[in-house]
């Protein structure tokens, strides 16, 4: 008899369980090696006496009612300047949380701040034929007095207002906004849905700071008029996944009509789709486009944008505007262990890119240019190109797919400008909202 | 087997025996021999049915996962939660922070929790400072199960990296990493018990560091699963995580581990123990 077959007579005269269990303890005893201490079976001396006691007391464990968490509201751009302010967050895990933020905008001279109710409701996982998966319910309502930036799809992040403040590379547009707004949300991980609502009078503002901490001349010196308009609109923004491809979309229509007491009345609509492949392990090819089409006349505030991260990264941000977009952009990323044979620390996990992109605003300028026909896709010599390449590193905070990107981006084509470098936060995927994970 | 070859090993074996290097310069040259006494003919077996794929394993194993599940309507056990510093390096590793609860799921999502011990090498000052524990009151046991789920096989690749039979077990090893090559999530292993289907231990593995400015790696992370009567529920979830700077008393290098004893199942819970604690 084989040694093999005396081990397998053996194993099948055990009975199954206690073999499988035997099996799996001898894994167990090598994790325990590994983790020594950390694993051994607590003391459990008193545990049946304290258990009784806290049944018999149900309030023993449960915490505070409600959190109150403190925190910083600043802000520096053209149009405010510095604000100065702070948040309270009153939080309870049933009833969710409501913070209230108060600031100072010393350009303006005006106080801002308002309160914000935020409530999330998750339900853990059905067990059914395979798992379903429960989505994320979310409400958001706040109402007050708000700085806004003037391009709807992007918002100000701490990148940007760290840029205005140290070098005075301020690009954005800014507006004012009073009033309320509320949204719903459902989340999983193949579909989000949106439905969004405001009642909001937006105002514009003007340049109110020139200053920064290098002392230079700011790279903009107008900020792009708003229409002062109380603005009534309701959204619905839906991002899936198309089933067996990995294949975004994302369809998003904003509608506002003087029929509901809006001073302006307009359709936004925008298509993105996004996909990313990985080539041999080594590497991402994301590939991602949008379409955008705005049907209302001299509404910059709800206009569409050329320029800059996320975007066009050749042009200055928000450099070209119009009522029709059309952006499409291809990025190479390689993935972290590229730079494995350099023996860097773990912290240095730098990855390289290369990106080109085209696209094209056309119909009416919010700038006040004499603009393009709406319905006629533009000239041949009126779509922008580029190509690029990047530095990458990705953080793991805030967003655990976040990076942190130096991209270097040249213009192809004639009579356009020399290369720009430009420093932002994204994710690998940004013309459409992936769910998180 | 080729006649060259067998005449090699012969050779070779007759070579090493010490009585052979004795008889071989006895007689001044080679003695060759071959035994011939002994003779075995194995027949050949003829395995027509078809091996279970890669893919029909993994749809059994999401169902496995969700039967599991749902077979439980009412859970108890014992979770102990621990923090132990200095796992690496010439210094003792010393436990920072420990406490025990008793966990009372039942569904669809109650949950209660009775904090049975809190210890902390620095004691907080507010007697609520302690570790924040939030228990789900689920018991998917998605911690282990995460790469296995539906919606989550399209963005992992999956291949067997073994096959072993335990008792009347056959347990399959099945190694699982993100399709994408620069998605921070997790890669492992799972083992994988085909007779009801369910991973019984996972050994999860990172490419790099999931959050590289804080953490300087994982070297390891393991879960494991135990039989509690009649169902395969969470043993131990132990984490290895070595960070970039020194965090304020976990030093550099810290064990967060999470055991789990003491199950009881399907009881029949009162809803009473519940009260003004569910969600």
């Amino acid at each position: 008899m084989s040694v093999a077959a005396l081990l397998l007579s053996i194993a099948l005269a055990a009975p199954a369980d206690t073999a499988l269990g035997q099996y799996l303890g001898g894994l167990a005893d090598s994790t325990d090696q590994y983790f020594g201490i950390s694993g051994v079976r607590p003391d459990t001396t008193s545990f049946d006496s304290l258990l009784a006691a806290g049944l018999a007391n149900p309030n023993a464990n449960r915490r505070r009612g409600i959190s109150l968490a403190p925190g910083p509201w600043v802000a520096f751009n053209r149009v405010l300047g510095p604000l100065w302010g702070g948040s309270l967050t009153a939080s309870t895990r049933s009833l969710g949380a409501l913070e209230g933020k108060l600031g100072y905008a010393d350009g303006p001279e005006i106080w801002m701040g308002g309160g914000e109710y935020r409530k999330t409701w998750s339900r853990p996982r059905r067990a059914a034929r395979g798992y379903r998966e429960e989505p994320d319910w979310s409400i958001a309502v706040r109402a007050g007095r708000f700085p806004g930036v003037m391009d709807p799809d992007r918002r100000e992040t701490a990148l940007a207002v760290a840029r205005a403040l140290i070098w005075g590379t301020d690009r954005q547009h800014y507006l004012r906004r009073d009033g309320v707004r509320a949204s719903l949300t459902r989340e999983d991980a193949s579909l989000r849905l949106e439905l969004a609502a405001r009642d909001e009078l937006e105002s514009p503002e003007e340049v109110t700071t020139t200053w920064n901490l290098y002392r230079r001349e700011p790279v903009v010196l107008f900020n792009l008029p708003a229409r002062l308009a109380r603005v009534r609109e309701l959204g619905v923004e839906a991002t899936t996944r198309i089933p067996w491809t990995p294949v975004w979309v994302e369809l998003e229509s904003r509608v506002a009509d003087d029929a509901w007491g809006s001073d302006l009345t307009y359709t936004r609509l925008r298509v993105a789709a996004a996909t990313e492949l990985s080539i041999a392990g080594v590497a991402a090819l994301i590939t991602q486009g949008t379409l955008g089409r705005l049907e209302g006349r001299d509404i910059p505030q709800a206009a569409f944008f050329l320029g800059g991260a996320t975007s066009l990264r050749s042009l200055p941000g928000w450099s070209l505007g119009g009522t029709r977009k059309a952006l499409a952009r291809l990025d190479l990323v390689t993935a972290p262990q590229l730079f494995e044979p350099l023996h860097l620390p773990p912290t240095l996990a730098f990855q390289l890119g290369a990106f080109g992109g085209i696209g094209a605003v056309w119909g009416d300028d919010p700038y006040g240019g004499p603009g393009t026909p709406e319905d006629e896709w533009p000239e041949r010599n009126e779509w922008l190109s580029e190509a690029g390449a990047s530095l990458l590193y990705r953080p793991g905070i805030p967003d655990p797919l976040g990076h942190i990107r130096f991209d270097w981006a040249w213009p192809i084509g004639p009579e356009r400008g020399a290369g720009r470098f430009i420093v932002y936060y994204s994710r690998p995927i940004d013309l459409v909202r992936v769910p998180s994970p | 087997m080729s006649s060259r070859s067998l005449w090699s090993i012969v050779i070779l074996l007759a070579g090493l025996a010490p009585g052979g290097v004795v008889a071989a310069a006895a007689s001044g040259g080679p003695t060759f021999a071959v035994e011939d006494t002994m003779h075995t003919e194995v027949p050949e077996v003829l395995v027509s049915a078809p091996r279970v794929t890669l893919e029909e394993i993994l749809e059994r194993v999401e169902r496995g996962e969700a039967r599991r599940d749902s077979a439980i309507t009412d859970q108890q056990f014992t979770a102990t939660v621990r923090l132990v510093r200095d796992v690496v390096g010439s210094k003792p590793p010393k436990v920072q922070e420990e406490s025990v609860w008793r966990v009372f799921r039942k569904r669809p999502d109650k949950l209660r929790t009775v904090r049975l011990r809190e210890w902390s090498a620095r004691p907080k000052k507010g007697a609520d400072e302690g570790v924040e524990v939030e228990f789900s009151p689920g018991t998917g046991e998605q911690l282990i199960n995460f790469a296995f789920r539906a919606d989550a096989r399209r963005d992992y690749r999956y291949r067997i990296v073994g096959r072993v039979i335990v008792g009347d077990h056959l347990v399959y090893r099945i190694a699982f990493e993100p399709r994408s090559a620069i998605d921070p999530a997790p890669s492992g292993v799972v083992w994988v018990d085909t007779n009801d289907f369910v991973i019984v231990r996972q050994e999860v593995s990172f490419r790099g560091s999931p959050v590289p400015l804080l953490i300087k790696g994982i070297p390891r992370m393991v879960v494991e699963r135990q039989r509690a009567g009649e169902h395969w529920v969470l043993a131990r979830a132990m984490v290895r995580i070595e960070t970039t700077v020194p965090l304020p008393g976990m030093g550099r290098a810290f064990d967060f581990v999470i055991r789990y004893d003491d199950y009881r199942h399907n009881v029949g819970l009162d809803d009473a123990l519940f009260a003004g604690d569910a969600r």
